[in-house]
């Protein structure tokens, strides 16, 4: 017999690793949809779109002779997104330059908007799975009780 | 004589198993939004059929976990719908294996106090 009880809710550990990635791709998709307005020119940069990009997360055990547990996914890390700004000609714009142009920011409303719609679906998918796991485990203690 | 050990090593091993799918599944929807993530996979029953089709001991086969290598290299290759598929599937026959186990010692129990 392996370790008694060792890992049994891990499952539930790995899917809340799922749950607060998606999370916190949501906040970053928050934060873009926040600061899309805010303008800038040459010398005062514009908001500039962020993206969160993650990374597995394999936590070592040592009861496997230094083998890797697959642990859901790790911490985020955040990036900006390098695409260059829109131009507009809006003379009498606090921001413009003197030839009347305006630095916009380089978020994409829709993009932002099918992003939030990705990120419900998978952060549902992350729960359903939660459940299913807990369900396995309550029909283990009805099962294995009577 | 009742050897616990004996009459329980296949539910066990194959309670191991299905735990080891699960928590590779929960893994792969967890990452299904990780670049260049590839799913997990634990393999069982094809070891299982490969050794009883040549008449090996199949009590001595073990449960792999391995990287699932397919579709282009460097693109994530989970399909979310797959893996839920897979973590269904596994609740059943998790289901079905504790029933087993508890109905061994549910027997026994009959045995010991006749009722």
């Amino acid at each position: 017999m392996t370790e008694p009880m060792k890992g049994v809710f891990r499952g539930l550990d790995i899917a809340t690793a799922g749950l607060r990635a998606e999370m916190q791709r949501s906040e970053v998709v928050a934060s873009n949809l926040g600061n899309m307005h805010r303008t800038g020119n040459a010398k005062n940069e514009p908001y500039r779109r962020r993206a969160i990009v993650f990374e597995e997360l394999l936590e070592d055990e040592a009861s496997k002779g230094g083998g890797r547990v697959a642990s859901g996914v790790g911490k985020g890390r955040i990036v900006e997104d390098t695409t260059d700004f829109p131009i507009f000609y809006q003379p009498g714009h606090p921001d413009a330059d003197e030839s009347g142009k305006v630095l916009g920011s380089n978020v994409d409303l829709f993009q932002e908007l099918i992003d939030m719609q990705s990120i419900e679906r998978s952060f549902d998918a992350n729960l359903a799975a939660m459940r299913t796991y807990r369900t396995m485990l309550q029909n283990t203690i009805n099962n294995m009780s009577r | 004589m009742i050897d616990f050990d004996r009459d329980t090593a296949f539910t066990q091993k194959m309670l191991d198993v299905l735990s080891a799918r699960t928590k590779a599944a929960l893994h792969n929807v967890a990452n299904q939004n990780v670049e260049g993530f590839k799913r997990y996979e634990v393999t069982f029953e094809d070891q299982l059929r490969a050794a009883e089709a040549e008449g090996a001991d199949s009590s001595t086969i073990e449960a792999e976990t391995r990287r699932d290598l397919s579709g282009p290299p460097g693109i994530n290759n989970v399909v979310l719908m797959e893996e839920l598929a897979i973590l269904g599937k596994t609740a059943l026959l998790h289901d079905v294996m504790t029933r087993r186990a508890g109905a061994y010692f549910s027997t026994l129990n009959k045995a010991i106090f006749g009722r």
